[in-house]
């Protein structure tokens, strides 16, 4: 019973349930106002962007009427306010609207092309963390506990290399050098491949480094010293006492990680014709399609909150319990 | 205690994440599209389809993708011929009045027939102003065309159903081209959905919702998938029956233009139209034949239709306006620009230069024109004498362009040649949306932009030079050209209206209201061992008589 109610007052905020259905509240108010501010920023931005989207959708060939009758089809008649506030009215609803581009119900490809990135971000997020821990236990243990100065300038060399570079070459090389790998998304298992690999390169890197070099200087320490002196076998201080004292540096870069992964999908999209978020967003921009752009940015902004949200809560969750010991 | 929940955590996030990327995952490989029953023609697409209403296409994309589910009344042979498409014939005794003869046995995808009526209706949806088409103008000339647009008349009094399957057009002058306007999408035949066109411009400020596509094309629309594929199967109701022996038309969305490539080399496209920039890999420009690894495909080549130019509005001085001063100017820097260079060096030949007003797609024989070939001695002098000896005295020369790489290579070798001459030339890039609304606003003083030709015949070409038609976008007024359009609208013999294009075209020379530059050549890899790959005579790939091996 002791033991229970310890661990629940671990895992739960300082005082009362009260208090952690306040913070959630604070977190969810936090992030609709975020959400809104951020539409509402985009609205603007956009009314000031020098092109407008019917010239986009007629090119040369349109007379002033046909242009007029356009803009009143697309509703870019009305006042502005009158614009946005419809705008909200159908959003609050799940409703954005029709792509002005396209023509295709925005809240739909929303739901489709979401699932796919979120797919990909996650997936990849999994390959980075799975194989970052297992590298640096590898490394570590293989380098008696060093983490060799060569690897960390080849680590370091290959962070420099931008990610859509990276996206290329793993495409050159894996899919149409050696042909193991389809390098164009058609949906199947192995085309998932190419494309969750060369995002998860560089998290993946990026982690191997921070677990690597930690335990390397955990390993230094009468820390490393204590265990061997109790007959702990060195794998098991490695794989288990030091990756989790380096795990705690690992969980609060998760979130960093994850933005990294957001931003990473544009480019992976792009070069393997993966259809998601980031591609929908590049169109989107290109065409000046106010509907879809509105969308995405609140999906991507959503998905920043929550990332943002889970990442404070672990910390602070790790960190009270730091205090506490 | 922390240290081990941290690894838990860790160790939670990665299971977590494995467990959301299998459920989120599409649950199946999509099925395989070369299922051996079908044949399959793989065509690579550069970007989505903007729309698949003909009424509302004005994009290649759309176009290439439309072509194989439409027909209009009309269709043009590769030699440029027209040919009978839904219409088995038609006559007109004075260019006024206009009989279209529809095929009986023609049906919609769907099985529903198609009658007269129907094409009326057709025709109407995309005079509708509810509808917002930018093709609108082909029907300028049928009588109440203005007036149904204007919403003062229900119907078009000008297309009468003679019976189910005779239309007949009547225009308010004779308009001996008029049957050529009708090549346009814009023109081609989409079934009477009356109780859907109604909804198309009740604004909801969501944008309308686009009726599916349903055509009496070789092909019909399967399913589409926004950034991934457009899949198209054989439509078993077209007449005549598809000569060619593709089952389905996969068209694969493929941004990257290095990764569409490296699929085509792999074998995975039958069809891949190489951009501009890839050429250099691709073409060997000494021998026009394909090099290095697309050696092994084949290489398909037309002369295409996008027009490129670089127009100078015309209430802008210096340089615009019809006074000597401003022409002279104007024919120095048409002499003065090295489209050659332009199109064999900055291009990697995959254009072609132009010498004179009417591209070589219209194909018109004109042996009275002084075509003007790039000659900087000429141009220097013709600068002296519109009184700016080596430029001397002329503002800086701003030319917006587009945000393209090659938009800007040109443009450099503009500002090179022009500077040659003494011109001081600057340039700003901006994207098309921006670009589009400086010209339609008249508030750049010269733009370089292209235009993709809706049809090969002078009669549209023309549109562009007449005063206060719509696309005349850079105010160009020449009565004497007017009226020369004005004269072969009604000429009597194709002979007689060919000689007065031609006479317009040495006009609109001389007065050089645009500097032509290039029209850019379609150049597309095939799969080798596949026979019959075609464009037709709006360069528009058509798949109908594509046989497979």
């Amino acid at each position: 019973m002791g033991s229970a109610a310890r661990a629940m007052k671990a895992w739960s905020f300082p005082s009362s349930s009260g208090r952690v259905t306040a913070t959630v509240l604070h977190a969810a108010l936090h992030g609709a106002a975020t959400l809104l501010a951020l539409s509402a920023l985009v609205f603007a931005l956009f009314q000031i962007l020098p092109g407008d989207p019917a010239a986009a959708i007629l090119g040369l060939s349109g007379d002033p009427e046909t242009y007029a009758q356009l803009r009143t089809n697309l509703g870019l008649d009305r006042p502005l306010p009158v614009q946005y506030g419809l705008f909200l009215k159908r959003a609050l609803t799940g409703d954005f609207g029709r792509s002005y581009a396209g023509g295709f119900d925005v809240t739909a490809a929303l739901l489709e092309k979401s699932r796919v990135t979120l797919a990909l971000v996650l997936g990849a997020l999994a390959l980075a963390v799975a194989g970052g821990v297992a590298f640096a236990c590898t490394v570590t243990l293989a380098g008696r506990g060093r983490w060799p100065a060569a690897l960390d300038l080849a680590v370091a060399q290959a962070l420099a290399v931008p990610p859509f570079v990276w996206a290329i070459l793993m495409a050159l090389g894996f899919a149409h050098g050696l042909g193991w790998f389809p390098a164009v998304f058609d949906g199947s298992f192995r085309s998932w491949v190419l494309p969750l690999g060369s995002l998860a390169w560089l998290p993946f890197l990026w982690l191997s480094r921070l677990l690597g070099r930690e335990m390397a200087r955990l390993m230094e320490t009468g820390f490393a010293k204590f265990y061997r002196a109790c007959g702990v076998p060195e794998a098991r201080i490695v794989c288990v006492h030091a990756l989790e004292n380096a795990a705690t540096l690992g969980v609060s870069a998760v979130s960093n990680v994850a933005l990294w992964l957001v931003v990473g999908t544009f480019f992976v999209e792009w070069v393997f014709s993966v259809p998601g978020i980031g591609q929908l967003t590049v169109n989107s921009l290109l065409r000046y399609d106010l509907p879809v752009l509105q969308g995405v940015t609140l999906v991507i902004g959503a998905a920043l909150v929550v990332v943002e949200s889970v990442a404070e809560a672990l910390q602070r969750l790790l960190g009270f319990e730091g205090a506490a010991r | 205690m922390s240290r081990g929940r941290a690894a838990l955590v860790a160790t939670i996030l990665v299971v977590a994440a494995i467990a959301a990327f299998l459920v989120l995952r599409r649950p199946s490989a999509s099925p395989a599209p070369d299922t051996p029953a079908l044949r399959v023609l793989r065509v690579s697409l550069p970007d989505n389809v903007k729309s698949l209403d003909p009424i509302q296409i004005n994009d290649v994309l759309s176009l290439k993708v439309g072509a194989q589910i439409y027909e209009g009344l009309v269709d043009l042979d590769a030699s440029g011929k027209l040919r009978p498409a839904l219409a088995e014939s038609w006559s007109t005794p004075d260019g006024k009045t206009w009989v279209f003869n529809l095929r009986k046995d023609a049906t919609f995808s769907d099985s529903r027939p198609v009658t007269a009526t129907v094409v009326k209706r057709s025709f109407e949806r995309l005079l509708d102003r509810k509808n917002a088409s930018v093709g609108a103008w082909i029907f300028d000339v049928v009588v109440g065309a203005a007036d149904f647009t204007a919403g003062n008349a229900a119907e078009v009094q000008g297309f009468v159903a003679r019976d189910e399957h005779t239309l007949e057009v009547t225009l308010r002058e004779p308009y001996a081209p008029f049957v050529y306007r009708l090549l346009a999408n814009y023109a081609w035949v989409v079934p009477d959905s009356a109780e859907g066109s109604g909804e198309t411009g009740a604004a909801s400020s969501s944008g309308s919702v686009p009726p599916p596509p349903l055509g009496t094309g070789p092909f019909r629309l399967e399913s589409s998938k926004l950034d991934q594929e457009l899949v198209l199967v054989r439509n078993g109701r077209h007449v005549p029956a598809v000569s060619g022996n593709v089952d389905r038309i996969v068209f694969r969305i493929l941004k990257d233009p290095l990764m569409a490539y490296q699929e085509a080399l792999r074998g995975g496209l039958d069809e891949y139209e190489v951009p501009i920039e890839q050429l250099p890999q691709v073409l060997d420009l000494a021998t026009g034949r394909a090099r290095g690894e697309a050696a092994r495909l084949g290489l398909q080549q037309a002369t295409g239709m996008s027009w490129y130019f670089l127009g100078f509005h015309h209430e802008k001085a210096p340089f615009g306006g019809p006074s000597e001063k401003a022409t002279l100017l104007r024919q120095a820097v048409q002499l003065g620009i090295d489209k050659e260079a332009i199109t064999s060096g900055v291009l990697f030949g995959g254009a072609d230069a132009l010498d004179r007003p009417f591209p070589p797609f219209v194909g018109l024989p004109n042996p009275g024109l002084v075509p003007m070939k790039y000659d900087p001695a000429k141009a220097a002098a013709l600068l002296a004498k519109a009184g700016f000896p080596g430029g001397k005295g002329l503002p800086r020369l701003e030319i917006a362009v587009l945000n393209t790489d090659e938009a800007k290579a040109v443009a450099t070798q503009i500002q090179a040649d022009l500077g040659k001459l003494g011109l001081e030339v600057e340039y700003k890039q901006y994207d098309f949306p921006t670009l589009v609304g400086l010209v339609l606003q008249g508030k750049a003083a010269a733009v370089s932009l292209f235009i993709e030709a809706l049809t090969p015949h002078p009669e549209y070409v023309c549109q562009f030079f007449l005063t206060g038609r719509p696309f005349n976008f850079f105010k160009y007024s020449n009565p004497e050209v007017d009226r020369l359009f004005e004269k072969s609208r009604q000429a009597a013999t194709e002979d007689d209206r060919t000689a007065l294009y031609g006479q317009l075209e040495s006009q609109v020379m001389n007065d050089s209201p645009w500097i032509f530059l290039y029209t850019k050549k379609k150049l597309a890899l095939t799969r080798p061992g596949i026979e019959g790959f075609a464009w037709d005579g709006l360069r528009r790939s058509r798949y109908e008589g594509v046989v497979l091996p």
